[in-house]
C-alpha cells in the first residue's frame, strides 16, 4: 500500500502537537516539531507510520529538552545583559484559571517516572498497548501495570495540589 | 452456593487492561462474568475507571490553545464526591437490585435473564463472543449475594415512584433488558412519552427506539424517561433523561457498579407540567450501555431533539 501522508496527517496531527506539548510545553514549538516528525515521515516513509510517528516525536522531543538545558546554561551567562535575555510571552487575555490548572497538570506530571509518564502520553496519544511496549520496550503485560501506576500517581500529585489550594485559601480566609 | 471454584479477584492492572480495551476476546469474557459475581472487584473496577477519567480530564487541561475544543478550558478535573465513593463500596447495587428483582421473579424468561446479565457484565463485549449464563446460574448468584449482604437500603435508590397516570398503559410489549428494576419504569410508546417530556424526549439520533420507560413522580413532577435504542449490531444503548435529583441516583448507582456510562449532560429547565406551569426542573441525559465511556459520551453528545 502506498504511504498516505495525508491520511496519517489529518489522523494523528493533534494527538503528535499534543504529544510534544505535554514534553515541550510550548505550543508553537510543538507545532513546529510536530511538522518537522511529518516531514520526516515523508522521506522515510515508515511501514507502521503512526508508531513511528509518536517514537520520532519521542526522540524529537528528547533532543529538544536537552537543547532547552544548553540554552538555560548558555542564559545563566547572559543573565546581566538584559537585552539578550528572551522576553517570555505573556497573553494577556489567557484565562488564568486554565494557565493555573495546566501548570498543576504539569507537575503533576513531573512527578511520574519519565518511564510511567511516557506510557501515559503514549496511552492519551490514542496508541495501543502493543504499540507502546513496543516503542519502550516493556513487555506489553507491563503496560497496563505502568499505566495503572502512571494513573494512580498523577491523580494522588494532583489531588495533594489541590488539599494544599485548599489549605492557602483557608489560611488567606483567616487572616 | 452457586460454584465451589474460588477465583481470585482480578488484579488491578488486568482492570485497567480490561477497561481500556486492551484484553482478549476470552480474557474479556473471563473478567465480565468474574466482575457479575465479585463485589470486590466490581468495586475496584468503579474505582479504575473513575481514576481514567480524571486522568483523561486532567491530560486535556494540558493540551496547547489550538487543539483546546470549546468547554475543555471550563473542565474542573475534581476528585469524585466522596458520596461516589461510598457508592463504589456498596457496588452491589446495579446487581443486587435486578438480581434481587431475578431472585423474587423466578417465572422471568431464561431469555431475557441471560441477555441481562450479559448487557451488564460486558461492557464493550461484543455479543457474538459472548456465552451469557445461564437464567438458573444468574438466579442461584443473585440469591448467593442476597443472602450475603442486606439489599433494601441500597434498593431505594432506585425505589420511591408513582406511576404517572396514563403513561401506566404499557402498549409496547418487548421482551427486553433492563438496567432497573422493570416494575418501577412501565412501558410506554413513543408519542406518550414525548407528551410526557413536553414535546422534547433525548435520544440519539439515527439509532431506532425500541422501547420507553417512564417512571412518574409522587409530586406530579417531571416523569424521567429511560429510552431504549438498538445499535445496528444489536447492542442497546439506554438514555436517561428526567429531573436531576431522579436521574442522579440512578447514574451513581450505574458508576459505581462498574455499568459503562456517560458523563451526565445538564440541559435547560423547560419542563411545563401537567396543569400549565413551567417547573424549572433541570433535565438532564445520560447513556447507559455497553460501549466504552469514550463512545458512550460521544453519543451522549450526539443527542437530538426530536
Amino acid at each position: 500500500m502506498a504511504f498516505d501522508l495525508e491520511g496519517l496527517y489529518r489522523t494523528t496531527y493533534d494527538s503528535v502537537v499534543r504529544f510534544l506539548y505535554r514534553k515541550v510545553w510550548d505550543a508553537d514549538r510543538a507545532e513546529d516539531l510536530a511538522q518537522e516528525v511529518f516531514m520526516r515521515a515523508l522521506a522515510h516513509q515508515p511501514e507502521k507510520p503512526r508508531s513511528w510517528v509518536f517514537a520520532v516525536a519521542a526522540n524529537i522531543a528528547r533532543d529538544e529538552a536537552r537543547a532547552a538545558i544548553r540554552r538555560r546554561k548558555h542564559l545563566v551567562l547572559l543573565t546581566h545583559e538584559p537585552i539578550a535575555s528572551p522576553t517570555q510571552q505573556v497573553d494577556i487575555e489567557d484565562g488564568m484559571d486554565h494557565d493555573e490548572q495546566e501548570a498543576e497538570v504539569k507537575r503533576a506530571l513531573a512527578t511520574l517516572t519519565p518511564r510511567d509518564r511516557e506510557v501515559l502520553l503514549l496511552w492519551d496519544a490514542g496508541m495501543s498497548y502493543p504499540e507502546i511496549a513496543d516503542q519502550t520496550g516493556l513487555a506489553v503485560g507491563a503496560v497496563g501495570t505502568t499505566l495503572a501506576r502512571a494513573r494512580k500517581r498523577l491523580v494522588a500529585a494532583h489531588d495533594i495540589m489541590e488539599d494544599q489550594r485548599g489549605e492557602q485559601h483557608r489560611a488567606t480566609a483567616r487572616s | 452456593m452457586a460454584s465451589n471454584i474460588v477465583r481470585p479477584h482480578v488484579p488491578e492492572e488486568e482492570l485497567h487492561a480490561y477497561c481500556d480495551g486492551e484484553l482478549s476476546a476470552p480474557q474479556r469474557v473471563e473478567i465480565a462474568e468474574h466482575l457479575l459475581g465479585c463485589l470486590i472487584c466490581r468495586s475496584q473496577h468503579a474505582e479504575v475507571e473513575e481514576l481514567r477519567a480524571r486522568t483523561a480530564t486532567l491530560l486535556a487541561l494540558a493540551t496547547p490553545r489550538s487543539l483546546r475544543r470549546a468547554g475543555i478550558g471550563s473542565i474542573t478535573p475534581k476528585r469524585a464526591p466522596r458520596q461516589l465513593r461510598r457508592y463504589a463500596a456498596i457496588a452491589a447495587v446495579a446487581l443486587l437490585g435486578p438480581g434481587l428483582w431475578f431472585a423474587v421473579h423466578p417465572d422471568r424468561s431464561s431469555v431475557a435473564a441471560g441477555q441481562y446479565a450479559a448487557s451488564l457484565a460486558a461492557p464493550s463485549l461484543s455479543n457474538a463472543l459472548l456465552s451469557a449464563p445461564s437464567a438458573a446460574t444468574i438466579r442461584a448468584r443473585a440469591t448467593v449475594l442476597a443472602n450475603l449482604t442486606t439489599v433494601s437500603p441500597h434498593l431505594s435508590l432506585v425505589a420511591p415512584a408513582v406511576a404517572t397516570a396514563g403513561l401506566a398503559r404499557a402498549k409496547v410489549d418487548l421482551v427486553d433488558v433492563d438496567p432497573v428494576v422493570a416494575s418501577e419504569w412501565p412501558a410506554s410508546d413513543w408519542d406518550a412519552a414525548l407528551q410526557a417530556g413536553g414535546g422534547r424526549l433525548d435520544r440519539i439520533g439515527g439509532v431506532p427506539v425500541t422501547s420507553v420507560r417512564v417512571r412518574g413522580r409522587a409530586d406530579g413532577g417531571r416523569p424521567t424517561f429511560m429510552i431504549r435504542q438498538q445499535l445496528a449490531d444489536g447492542r442497546p444503548v439506554w438514555v436517561f433523561e428526567g429531573p436531576e435529583d431522579d436521574v442522579i441516583p440512578v447514574n451513581q448507582v450505574l458508576q459505581a457498579s462498574g455499568i459503562a456510562m456517560s458523563m451526565a449532560h445538564r440541559t435547560r429547565p423547560d419542563y411545563v407540567s401537567t396543569n400549565g406551569q413551567l417547573e424549572r426542573t433541570q433535565r438532564m441525559v445520560t447513556v447507559v450501555g455497553h460501549l466504552p465511556v469514550d463512545s458512550l459520551n460521544i453519543l451522549a453528545s450526539k443527542l437530538q431533539v426530536k
